[in-house]
């Protein structure tokens, strides 16, 4: 049978190595991937879902199941990837206010443009990358995570309401961003 | 509802976040207006089309970095047990030499005192008879040499009396005893 994300915890906390790599198998990929779509970069990617699960670790003695596993471990990430963001802002002198909406220019209502896969998932990321910080990260939670509003709203820190105003704003944003773009198949 | 209405819950409804009456309000207009119909289409699509956006495999190395940067555990616990009894150990090592020092000096000064005082009463014996011995000593030195050289016969003699070997003999004393 399979152990629990929690239960593996439990036995990280009695120093099973294996349940620390089992837990690390289990969640290595989509934690990475979070980070990899929220700051498109490869490298603070891996630095990011190394730091997440060095804490993860190390919380093993003091962790508590008061929420879901997941819910715990992309609030990790999720800090991390802002903390990321907030270096890289003082160290460009960039003042990027997170609810100034950007310019997105529209592609027009009967545009239907046959790109290959590859070029549509440029433009999918240039948009996405495009939204604001906590939009970007409550549409990759909702869209590649699958996650309820409920669980951003506790990995966000805000209320379920704030997240859905979000998400549909972002899905409006994008609607115009995206609208016609179809790929080869 | 009209259609700036609709197309204001248009993301709302995507995620079926409406109550039942908007829910219907919204179904109603999308069957009977085109414009709303094609935007609806276009919120659809756009989401949709960013399943194209995969989730990327990691790398192998992460795998092995993240676990190359894990404390020891088997070696922490090692040495959460082993320090504190080494620093014990070396502790208890430390006290018995700190007073193993101590009473060996205490030892040593004791004995060095009570050599010194030892010398003290010896030496204050000594000086005297030392004293006492020394003048014995030159005394029977004293005669022992007079004899020893009363015996010598061939002492050079600046002035030899004539008179043969009752005259050297004589002459000889003289000398000495002068």
């Amino acid at each position: 049978m399979e152990e629990t994300d929690i239960a593996l915890m439990a036995l990280i906390k009695q120093g099973d190595s294996k349940a620390f790599e089992l837990l690390l198998a289990r969640h290595q990929r989509p934690v990475y991937n979070l980070a990899l779509r929220f700051l498109n970069d490869p490298d603070e990617a891996e630095d990011i879902t190394q730091d997440t699960f060095i804490r993860v670790y190390r919380a093993a003695q003091t962790y508590t199941p008061d929420a879901k596993f997941t819910t715990w471990l992309y609030t990790i990430v999720r800090n991390l990837c802002f903390n990321v963001l907030r270096s890289r802002k003082s160290a460009e002198m960039v003042s990027v206010d997170d609810e100034v909406m950007p310019e997105l220019p529209s592609r027009g209502e009967d545009a239907v443009e046959l790109l290959s896969k590859a070029q549509v998932t440029e433009t999918v990321i240039r948009a996405v990358n495009r939204l604001p910080e906590n939009m970007r990260m409550a549409v990759i939670l909702s869209k590649y995570h699958g996650l309820q509003y409920e669980e951003i709203a506790d990995i966000m820190g805000c209320t379920v309401n704030a997240i859905k105003l979000r998400v549909h704003r972002a899905k409006a944003i994008l609607a115009k961003e995206l609208h016609g773009l179809r790929h080869e198949t | 509802m009209d259609c700036m209405e609709v197309q204001e819950k248009l993301p709302l409804y995507h995620d079926r976040d409406l109550d039942e009456a908007l829910l219907k309000g919204v179904d109603e207009h999308l069957k009977t207006c085109d414009q709303c119909r094609k935007e609806y289409a276009g919120l659809t699509s756009a989401w949709d089309v960013m399943d194209v956006w995969e989730d990327t495999v990691p790398p192998d190395r992460l795998r092995k970095r993240i676990l190359g940067s894990m404390p020891r555990k088997g070696r922490a616990a090692w040495l959460r047990v082993a320090l504190p009894m080494a620093a014990g150990f070396l502790m208890v090592i430390g006290v018995a030499l700190y007073y193993a020092g101590f009473e060996a000096g205490k030892t040593g000064e004791m004995t060095e005192r009570a050599a010194v005082q030892q010398s003290d009463k010896h030496a204050n014996i000594n000086e005297d008879e030392i004293v006492a011995n020394l003048e014995i000593l030159e005394e029977e030195e004293f005669y022992d040499a007079l004899d020893e050289m009363v015996k010598i016969d061939y002492l050079p003699l600046m002035d030899e009396p004539e008179g043969g070997e009752q005259g050297r003999e004589r002459s000889s004393l003289d000398m000495v005893l002068a």
